[in-house]
C-alpha cells in the first residue's frame, strides 16, 4: 500500500479501510487461471477487428464515397505498387495501398490501407486531422490532435461491389514494430451484407515474416508469400503498405468454408 | 525475436498470478459478487494482455490495470449489480446489530457492509474502494478513474457518508474489524 500519499485518509475513517478489508477477505481467490486469460486475450485481438467492422457499418454512410474516391479502378489484375516507405512523410497527405483485390460471385472485392504518418507537432497533428475529416476519417481515441503526434494512424477499408466498409483503424506509436511470429489478424464476412461466411482475413505481421498459413474450418489451408514486385494485387501475398510498420497480407477462404486460424510459418 | 515474446509471455503470466489476488479482492468489493469479480479480473487481464507490449514496458502497468478494470466495472458491471442485489440479501440495512465475537454474525457484519456499498453509485463506490481498500492517493484515484481530484474527494466524500448511515456500523468496526 502507498505511503506517500498527498492527502491522508481521515483518521476517523480508518474504521471504514478495516471494515473493507474484512469484507474484501470474504471471496474466494482460487488459482489464477492464466490459461483462460491467454485465450482470452487472443480472442480479443482478433475481436478489435469485428468491432471495427461493426463501428465501421455505422460510419459507412460518412467515409464510404470518400474512401471510394481513392478506390483504384482494378480490373483485378492490376499489379501492386510497390510501395515507398517515405523518410519524411507528409503528415497530412494519406499513403494509400491496394492489399488485395478479387472478384467473388461476380462482384468485385478489394482491400485497402489508408496510413497517415506521425506528426511532429501540434500544428502538423491539426493539419493532418483536418485531412482525415475531409476524407471521412476519424482517428481512433484521439480527442485532442496533440494526441496524434508520434503515432502513425490507419484505417483499412473492405470495398465490395460499389460498396466501401472501414474494416480497422488504429493509431499507434511510430516506433511500434511486430518481431518473430507476431501476427494480428481479423476475420469477417467478405460480402458487406452477410452476418455469417467469414471467409476475409487480414493481419498484419513483422517485416521479417515470410509465410503466414491461413486454414479454414473444412481442414484445408492457404499459405500466402511475400509479394514480388510484380506480384499482382489478385494473387494472396504478404505486402508492404507505405508508411506502415508492419507488412500484411489477406487469405480468402474458399466458398463454403470459413476461416479458422491464422499463423506466421516462415 | 521469438526470445523476446517469450520473456514477455513470461512476464505477463508472473504478473497475472503476482496480482490476481490483490485483484479478486479489489473487484469483489467493486461488483459485490464472486463470480462479478471472477468476470472483471479476468477480461481486465485479457485486455492487458491485448496490450502488453506496451503496458509491460511501462513504469507502472497495475495502474494501467487499475484502470482498465474500473472503466470495464463502470461500463459492464451496474446492470448485473442491480440484477444481483434484486435478488440478494432482503436483510439489507435495517437490519438488527449482530451479536459480535460470533463467526456468523462476523459474516452478517461483512454482508452488511457490502450490501451497502453495492448500493452506492458505482462512482462512489470506484472512490471508496480505490481510496480506502486500495489506499490510492487521491491524484492515482482520480487518474484510475478518469477524473479530477476534485470528484474523487466529492464521491469518497459522500460514499462514506451514505456507509456511515448503516446501523451499527461503528460496533461492526471496533468489534468486526480486520482479521
Amino acid at each position: 500500500m502507498s505511503t506517500n500519499r498527498e492527502t491522508s485518509h481521515d483518521m476517523r475513517d480508518s474504521d471504514i479501510a478495516l471494515l473493507l478489508a474484512d469484507a474484501a477477505d470474504e471471496v474466494e481467490i482460487g488459482i489464477a487461471p492464466y490459461q483462460a486469460v491467454l485465450r482470452g486475450g487472443r480472442r480479443r485481438r482478433a475481436r478489435r477487428w469485428a468491432v471495427a467492422a461493426a463501428t465501421a457499418l455505422v460510419l459507412a454512410g460518412s467515409s464510404a464515397t470518400l474512401a471510394v474516391a481513392g478506390l483504384p479502378g482494378g480490373d483485378g489484375g492490376q499489379v501492386a505498387t510497390q510501395p515507398l516507405v517515405p523518410v519524411d512523410a507528409d503528415p497530412s497527405r494519406v499513403l494509400q495501398t491496394t492489399l488485395a483485390t478479387g472478384t467473388d460471385q461476380g462482384s468485385k472485392w478489394r482491400v485497402l490501407i489508408d496510413v497517415w504518418s506521425a506528426p511532429r507537432d501540434e500544428k502538423q497533428a491539426e493539419a493532418q486531422r483536418a485531412a482525415m475529416a475531409l476524407r471521412g476519417e476519424t482517428p481512433p481515441d484521439a480527442h485532442n490532435a496533440s494526441d496524434l503526434i508520434g503515432k502513425i494512424t490507419y484505417f483499412v477499408y473492405r470495398g465490395y461491389g460499389d460498396k466501401t466498409t472501414k474494416i480497422m483503424e488504429n493509431t499507434v506509436p511510430a516506433s511500434d514494430t511486430m518481431t518473430g511470429t507476431d501476427l494480428i489478424s481479423g476475420s469477417l464476412p467478405l460480402r458487406p451484407d452477410a452476418k455469417a461466411d467469414v471467409r476475409l482475413v487480414i493481419g498484419y505481421i513483422a517485416k521479417t515474416a515470410q509465410r503466414v498459413n491461413c486454414t479454414w474450418t473444412n481442414e484445408t489451408a492457404t499459405v500466402v508469400e511475400k509479394a514480388g514486385s510484380a506480384t499482382g494485387t489478385d494473387v494472396p501475398a504478404i505486402r508492404s503498405a507505405a508508411g506502415s510498420p508492419y507488412n500484411w497480407f489477406v487469405c480468402v477462404a474458399p466458398k463454403g468454408t470459413e476461416y479458422k486460424t491464422a499463423e506466421v510459418i516462415g | 525475436m521469438g526470445d523476446r515474446k517469450q520473456a514477455r509471455d513470461e512476464e505477463f503470466q508472473s504478473f497475472v498470478i503476482g496480482r490476481w489476488p490483490r485483484l479478486m479482492r479489489t473487484a469483489f468489493l467493486l461488483t459485490g459478487e464472486q463470480h462479478a469479480a471472477e468476470d472483471l479480473v479476468q477480461s481486465t487481464l485479457e485486455q492487458a494482455y491485448v496490450a502488453w507490449r506496451r503496458v509491460g514496458s511501462a513504469d507502472d502497468p497495475e495502474a494501467y490495470v487499475r484502470r482498465v478494470m474500473i472503466n470495464a466495472h463502470a461500463r459492464k458491471h451496474r446492470r448485473k449489480l442491480r440484477e444481483f442485489l434484486a435478488r440478494g440479501d432482503d436483510s439489507g440495512l435495517v437490519r438488527e446489530i449482530a451479536d459480535t465475537g460470533d463467526r456468523i454474525a462476523q459474516a452478517d457484519d461483512r454482508s452488511a457492509l457490502l450490501t451497502a456499498l453495492a448500493q452506492l453509485p458505482p462512482r462512489q463506490r470506484e472512490a471508496v474502494v480505490l481510496r480506502y481498500w486500495e489506499d490510492l492517493t487521491e491524484t492515482q484515484t482520480a487518474e484510475a478513474m478518469g477524473c479530477s481530484v476534485g470528484s474523487v474527494k466529492s464521491n469518497a466524500a459522500k460514499g462514506i457518508a451514505k456507509l456511515r448511515a448503516i446501523p451499527g456500523l461503528a460496533d461492526m468496526a471496533t468489534q468486526g474489524g480486520r482479521k
